[in-house]
């Protein structure tokens, strides 16, 4: 009678048992509303066991559901703006690109090769996969435009990428006033291919820099 | 019963590779490359305006209990806190999104060391169904391009194997030491005072400290004191003050810790089987200061 109690209070949280296969996926709140009340409803043996021992190490993590009473299921910073969620994301989105635009210069959006240090050239019968290769009937290099969902993929730090985009890029010329290290992520940045085994020079160790800063 | 049990069998992983934990090139390219995975920049001061140093700690101690509670493996936790503080220190972020923001980055952590990965689902859910999988999905997208998808960051963890097996520790007492040394390593995560110290650091002056706690028990160590000091800062090549000093705020940040619980023990706000499922916690307990 206790297994059930808490069996069906548990049920007001919201679903519990993810994850019992890889296929099931995301269906939406509803079908995961009626797998709830089924469960509820119907108390499996594997619950009644699971609930009178609490063995929850005994499970492989595709069955590791969330304990029913788990204090760590809350909202820390109350309701969350969806519509704020959205703008913020599709703002964040689109700084990424313009990033990667100006840095590879080249638009991933329309899929054009712009102004800059490399000069892009299109690269033919690579035996690419097929995912990589443009949907449809294509207009010459920079003509072609299609929708690109994946835009937002392709700022991967390493060329090879973009050899992945049926198209091949050549350093040109490199500024040497190039600003090195971009913020919020380190990485190789530009140019950096024809040397890449000196790439850790630019990061030089700051130990003893962070340790003074340590110090009381 | 025994097909039974041979059917849900945990969670498989990988064994240490010894070609890997016993050539220093590996040490020296990781305290080589270790820094590249700073946050750039103490953030509360000049990137954030909504976010508060307590809310950091606050959604920390969140991701901690939700991977403790998931059985995540150990880099999974103090991963995460490195997209997190790297991301906020290039976006400003109001505090509403910290949230999910923490949620998308156990998920990518998750799905670069874990056999079988969190689901997006199971986080909504620890969220209070917050925020939606579909969210997390969309915010994956922006963190991976604002990390520039370097996602392979070097952790304390992967410190601890190159330093335990160069202490002239009996081998029995090198589990405990590299448990206790994991624990100290989730404590530092939720503080963001370690945020800006190379993980080298925080992994030898974990192993220190789980040193200097064990050896008020028993004797788990033929060193002591500043030859203990001398040996580990060697090891990671750290300067031997920085070293100290860093022990000693891995031990206060235990101490507060530890207050902290006595405090909850205090409210009788949780129950015995509560705290019987957090594992780490209880570690952190049964040490002796």
């Amino acid at each position: 009678m206790e297994v059930l109690l808490r069996t069906s209070r548990a049920g007001s949280r919201g679903p519990d048992a993810l994850g019992h296969s890889g296929a099931a996926g995301w269906k939406g709140p509803e079908s995961l509303n009626h797998r709830h009340t089924w469960r509820s409803a119907t108390c499996q043996p594997e619950q009644l066991y699971s609930l009178s021992t609490g063995a929850m190490s005994e499970l492989s993590r595709d069955a590791h559901q969330i304990p029913r009473s788990s204090k760590a299921c809350r909202c820390l910073f109350g309701p969350v703006d969806s519509e704020q969620l959205r703008q913020d994301c599709d703002a964040l989105m689109a700084s990424c690109v313009q990033e990667a635009r100006e840095r590879w210069n080249f638009d991933f959006v329309t899929e054009t090769p712009l102004e800059g240090d490399f000069a892009w050239e299109r690269v033919r019968g690579l035996g690419l996969p097929k995912l990589y290769l443009p949907v449809g009937p294509r207009d010459d290099l920079g003509g072609g435009k299609r929708p690109s969902p994946s835009s937002a993929l392709l700022q991967g730090t390493s060329q090879e990428d973009h050899l992945d985009l049926s198209l091949s890029c050549t350093l040109v010329t490199r500024s040497p006033e190039r600003p090195e290290g971009t913020p919020g992520g380190p990485g190789p940045s530009q140019g950096r291919k024809r040397r890449q085994t000196s790439m850790t020079d630019f990061y030089h160790s700051k130990r003893r820099l962070i340790c003074s800063k340590r110090k009381p | 019963m025994e097909l039974l049990c041979g059917e849900v069998e945990p969670v498989r992983r990988a064994v240490p590779d010894a070609n890997l934990l016993h050539d220093d090139r590996v040490l020296q390219n990781l305290l080589t490359i270790e820094e590249r995975y700073l946050p750039q920049c103490s953030y509360f001061k000049c990137v954030q305006k909504d976010i508060q140093p307590y809310m950091r700690r606050m959604v920390a101690t969140w991701m901690l209990e939700v991977c403790e509670e998931q059985k995540c493996e150990e880099e999974v936790f103090p991963l995460a806190i490195n997209y997190l503080d790297r991301f906020l220190a290039g976006v400003p972020t109001p505090k509403t999104h910290l949230q999910l923001l923490g949620a998308v980055c156990m998920f990518l952590a998750s799905k670069l060391k874990e056999t079988i990965p969190l689901t997006a689902e199971k986080l909504c859910i620890y969220t209070d169904n917050s925020i939606k999988p579909q969210e997390l999905l969309e915010w994956e997208l922006v963190v991976l391009g604002k990390l520039k998808w370097n996602l392979a960051a070097v952790t304390p963890h992967d410190f601890i194997e190159h330093i335990l097996r160069k202490l002239p520790q009996p081998s029995e007492k090198l589990s405990l030491i590299r448990k206790h040394a994991q624990t100290f390593i989730a404590l530092c995560a939720t503080d963001f005072k370690f945020a800006m110290y190379p993980p080298s650091m925080i992994a030898t002056g974990s192993v220190g400290a789980a040193i200097c706690g064990l050896q008020q028990d028993e004797d788990v160590s033929s060193l002591t004191g500043d030859a203990l000091v001398d040996l580990l800062a060697k090891i990671t090549n750290t300067d031997v003050d920085c070293l100290k000093a860093c022990q000693e705020q891995i031990e206060v940040v235990l101490l507060n810790s530890l207050q902290q619980y006595r405090q909850d023990q205090g409210d009788g706000s949780k129950s015995e089987d509560e705290l019987d499922q957090a594992s780490t916690p209880t570690d952190v307990r049964d040490i002796d200061l």
